[in-house]
């Protein structure tokens, strides 16, 4: 039997169309890259394209063949990729026009969808910017902005910061001279300066979702938590609690409590018992505990830990039995948000009176005092942030973290070093800035084919005036290449 | 994987910017031109 030219051809181009399909999905060379501008966005066909549209939409105003006006925090765009990538190099294209209040724009990609976390890093830090009579010294990768010009490199820098501490800030503790901004890995920068050892006292009041505390633990003891916990059941999805502790970033124990109890979505709470035993400590260290979970988690009480804990970045207290509860912070902004109307209230911040006036808005109030302030909360069910050390008593209050230029940072007389991963964006002459950031993807998270991203402007909300103008968003992924790939079997 | 994707080549139509709906119409234009 013989074919026809027909059948020929007809066989060719659907091999053809499937060798093509195939290329698109494999992409043998291990490089591709995506861009959208949104002057020219057109999508006549229905596509999506390979960049999805800026979410959530009451955040970004899109009109078409205009730039997308981001006026909230944050925003998410997902990009599909045919297969997965090892490494992806953001650029975004912006006119900026915010206010002096939201100084920091950060781009990140999801690693963790438990807690909804993103890895963020920095498009533009205007802060770090606007220190123009300060020398900078810079390794490409790492900068160190210094108010005199004593070290002539980062190396430099690092070498002494490692041994002799005391060179750099004159009573020898690093955290309180050096800021820091996206830290670069650094070993120096991962101890802690250990607080004194405090009795712990233990901790009644309801929490919702994930915690995160310091403490400082004894030598030669075993470290030793016990938790009361809560499943709220209100999500449909199982609600696993992680217990960690870290040493600087590193895990030194951990323990994951599986939600074995079922009920998912039927609103019915369940409470359980959980505890976590770590090896003990040569020295005296300042350690952090986290306890992870979704917005289904209460942390009913903690009775039992190694020493007095003390809150980072924020606390979300549900119930409590003795109003009001007091908080003791050194930061000079915090910030406040609630769900339930009746949850409004007059906070006092220092000495200073502030009204949470609205349920779903999200207040910030300043006090540039010096010195610890306490914040003082009439009602519950409200979140506060800080971004530095919330302690229940102003006794046990010890921060052991460095400053960092966040949007929560103001420059004092003591900072005269700021190391930082962070290099300036591009200034154009069009007026436009470029700023380029690079993800490992490898830890990211991917569901469906597609990473998730985001931009976040911390602080950007309807109430502030200021929005950013994004004219065009490029992601360029590098991984493998087939040749590579098939180098493995041989 | 890879055999999945031929039959739904998401890669595709993210390439040309096509919508499941246009897509069909062409591979049906495709069968009926042979």
């Amino acid at each position: 039997m013989s074919l026809s030219r027909r059948h020929c051809f007809f066989g060719v181009f659907w091999l053809i169309l499937a060798l093509f399909i195939l290329v698109a999905k494999i992409i043998p060379s291990g490089r591709v890259s995506y861009e959208v501008d949104y002057h020219h966005l057109s999508r006549p066909l229905g596509g999506k394209g390979f960049i999805g549209h800026l979410t959530p939409a009451e955040r970004v105003s899109q009109e078409a063949k205009e730039p997308a006006l981001v006026g909230g925090d944050p925003v998410y765009f997902s990009v599909f990729t045919p297969r997965t990538f090892s490494e992806a190099k953001v650029t975004i294209t912006y006119r900026d026009e915010l206010t002096p209040n939201t100084p920091v724009i950060e781009a990140g990609v999801l690693v963790d969808n438990l807690v909804w976390r993103y890895l963020t890093k920095p498009l533009e830090n205007k802060t770090l910017d606007s220190l123009k009579d300060w020398s900078l010294v810079s390794d490409g990768e790492r900068s160190l902005y210094q108010k005199n010009p004593n070290f002539s490199s980062v190396a430099d820098f690092i070498e002494t910061a490692t041994k002799n501490p005391e060179e750099i800030c004159p009573d020898g503790n690093l955290n309180s001279c050096l800021a820091l901004y996206n830290p670069p890995a650094l070993d120096f920068l991962q101890k802690r300066i250990p607080g004194p050892t405090l009795d712990f006292v233990p901790w009644t009041v309801p929490l919702r979702g994930t915690h995160q505390f310091y403490f400082t633990a004894p030598t030669n003891q075993e470290l030793f938590f016990s938790f009361i916990l809560a499943d709220l059941n209100l999500d449909k999805r199982d609600d696993p609690v992680h217990l960690i502790v870290y040493e600087g970033s590193q895990i030194i124990c951990q323990s994951k409590i599986e939600d074995n109890d079922g009920g998912e979505g039927e609103g019915e709470v369940q409470t359980k018992t959980a505890t976590l035993t770590c090896p003990p400590l040569l020295n005296q260290e300042t350690l952090k505990l986290e306890v992870k979970g979704s917005s289904d988690l209460v942390i009913k009480e903690i009775s039992a830990a190694p020493g007095a804990l003390n809150f980072v970045g924020r606390v979300y207290p549900v119930e409590a039995e003795v109003l009001p509860l007091e908080f003791w912070t050194d930061r000079n902004l915090i910030s406040l948000t609630t769900v339930n109307p009746a949850s409004r209230q007059e906070i006092t911040f220092g000495d200073q009176e502030f009204s949470l006036a609205e349920p779903y808005e999200r207040y910030e109030f300043a006090n540039q005092d010096p010195g610890l302030k306490k914040v003082t909360l009439t009602k519950v069910d409200v979140i506060l942030e800080t971004g530095g050390v919330l302690a229940p008593q102003a006794e046990t209050f010890f921060n052991p973290d460095f400053d960092v230029l966040s949007r929560y940072f103001s420059l004092n007389e003591e900072t005269t070093y700021i190391l930082a991963a962070y290099q300036p964006p591009l200034f154009r002459t069009d007026g436009l800035k470029e700023a380029t950031v690079t993800f490992n993807t490898q830890a990211a998270y991917r569901e469906n084919g597609k990473y998730s991203f985001m931009i976040s402007i911390p602080g950007l909300a309807p109430a502030d005036s200021g929005q950013l103008v994004i004219e065009k968003i490029k992601v360029e992924f590098t991984g493998r290449s087939l040749l590579e790939k098939l180098s493995d079997f041989f | 994987m890879v055999f999945f994707e031929l039959i739904w080549p998401n890669s595709v139509l993210a390439f040309f910017n096509l919508n499941y709906a246009v897509l069909a119409w062409l591979i049906l234009g495709l069968i009926l031109l042979f």
